[in-house]
């Protein structure tokens, strides 16, 4: 895929995808997380005016990662709807007429914090509700991290970024896969929604995205030492001079 | 002139200054160039107040990152502006006219604020007021879970799909106004202009230099793409591993 970047995890051959998407090819499976569709609604039903363009092309983009992949199978790992109020006729609507424009495929749904509230999805969407850390392979299906017994954990949730150290004395955050011993974080597939930093550990890897294309960051990641940002490198040599925060 | 108290003091560093790098005359604009781990840095001192340095390190940024592919950060005092970038910005002799040149000054204004974070921070302000934000009472809960969004996140949706949109003029034009005193800043630019221009490289980091440096707030921008300098350091990295 272009832009992807190979992984191996939990001894599945997985790529992170510039559309914010994981491809799981043994199983013609596409993983996201947190769509949280139905925001921007949310917040103009609260008087804020914001358009539903990002859901547009948040759409635009699933349809992209779906159709560069001839995926069968689409995997939400929770926050498909954002909160009931955000349930606006026009939301709805585009929602049912991108299912309707992928009507082969598969489509999942590990139910998140937020569609507890939001409810449930629309029969027309004919989405299959998986039950809570669903088995599959070596991967347990999670909206939140956590460990699972004897899998590895696929989740969402944490909308995490990557604080990158790109040099010249500047940071830049990005959206990325946050790979750790028991489990991986999705980033958040929405974009409407704000990220927060991941706290790397020495045996993480990060995977980010940016400019249409994934990249194994985890040498240049920003290290938060209280207020501001270290790099991790010159943090392990013990020389460096702080960074700044974004 | 060094019978106060106050420019005794001072003496010493002062005396640093000449030796390392040079104490600029009143007729004089000192340019200061120095290369670390970090980057190429040049210093430019034209003693016009923070206010007006915001507005000429941007300016600044955004010409030279008109000539290669390169990224900046700023950084500013009342004394001067520093400029970090990853790749070496301009000859010497490119730099006056550069820096100094009036034509076009407005378009290059207008063109280096879209780059940099001063508009997305008065942004902060504008969506505070226009109540698109709530930064909460102390001790209570912010905000109800479903409207989090940052003024970031807000400023960035309302630039990429509905730029027209009056807070955001708003926050852009009170960033002008307040912030680049845009005649002052011609106006600094024109003195600086008849200035000489004296350009020191420097071993190390001169006392004027050194608050430049270690200041906390900078700006950054960019003519590279984020991907393209991921990959630039990647291969440096590969390099690094291949050398060692």
């Amino acid at each position: 895929m272009t832009g992807a970047h190979r992984i191996t995890i939990a001894g599945e051959d997985l790529q992170l995808l510039p559309q914010k998407a994981l491809w799981w090819p043994a199983r013609r499976s596409l993983l996201i997380s947190d769509t949280h569709f139905g925001k921007t609604a949310t917040f103009r039903q609260h008087g804020i005016p914001v358009s539903d363009h990002t859901l547009e092309e948040d759409l635009a983009r699933l349809s992209d990662a779906v159709h560069s992949t001839t995926a069968d199978r689409l995997v939400i790992l929770g926050d498909l709807l954002h909160a009931r109020r955000g349930r606006s006729p026009e939301t709805l609507a585009r929602v049912t007429h991108w299912r309707e424009e992928h009507s082969s495929l598969h489509v999942e749904l590990i139910r998140g914090n937020h569609d507890r509230s939001a409810g449930p999805p629309l029969d027309d969407w004919r989405i299959a509700i998986l039950s809570d850390a669903h088995r599959e392979g070596p991967f347990a299906f999670c909206h939140a991290p956590g460990e699972v017994e004897g899998a590895y954990v696929l989740c969402g949730h944490l909308h995490p970024k990557a604080i990158v150290n790109l040099g010249a004395g500047t940071l830049s955050k990005l959206p990325c896969l946050w790979i750790r011993p028991r489990w991986a974080v999705l980033p958040a597939f929405g974009s409407f929604i704000d990220s927060a930093p991941v706290a790397p550990e020495a045996d993480d890897r990060v995977l980010a995205i940016a400019d249409g294309q994934a990249h194994d960051v985890t040498p240049f990641l920003a290290v938060r030492r209280g207020r501001r940002f270290t790099s991790a490198a010159s943090k392990a040599a013990g020389t460096g001079r702080p960074g700044t925060t974004a | 002139m060094f019978d106060s108290p106050e420019m005794q003091s001072v003496a010493p560093l002062l005396n640093v200054q000449k030796r390392w790098s040079r104490i600029p005359a009143v007729n004089e604009l000192l340019i200061e160039r120095w290369r670390s781990r970090e980057g190429h840095h040049l210093f430019v001192y034209p003693f016009a107040g923070r206010l007006v340095h915001e507005g000429l390190a941007a300016l600044w940024a955004y010409r030279l990152s008109r000539r290669i592919p390169n990224t900046f950060s700023m950084s500013v005092n009342d004394y001067g502006v520093e400029l970090l970038s990853a790749h070496d910005a301009a000859l010497d002799s490119d730099l006056p006219d550069l820096l100094l040149g009036t034509r076009d000054l407005a378009a290059d204004l207008a063109a280096s604020l879209n780059n940099v974070e001063m508009a997305r921070r008065q942004f902060r302000e504008v969506a505070r007021i226009a109540g698109l934000v709530f930064e909460g009472y102390g001790g209570q809960r912010k905000t109800a879970k479903q409207l989090q969004a940052s003024s970031g996140l807000l400023y960035d949706v309302f630039s990429n799909y509905d730029p027209a949109n009056l807070l955001l003029v708003q926050a852009r034009r009170e960033v002008l106004e307040r912030q680049l005193e845009s005649s002052r800043l011609k106006r600094t630019l024109e003195n600086l202009a008849a200035a000489n221009v004296a350009i020191q490289h420097l071993a190390r980091p001169a006392p004027l230099a050194f608050p430049l440096l270690v200041d906390r707030l900078r700006d950054r921008l960019s003519s590279e793409t984020l991907s393209q300098r991921i990959e630039r350091m990647t291969a440096q990295l590969e390099k690094e591993a291949g050398q060692v």
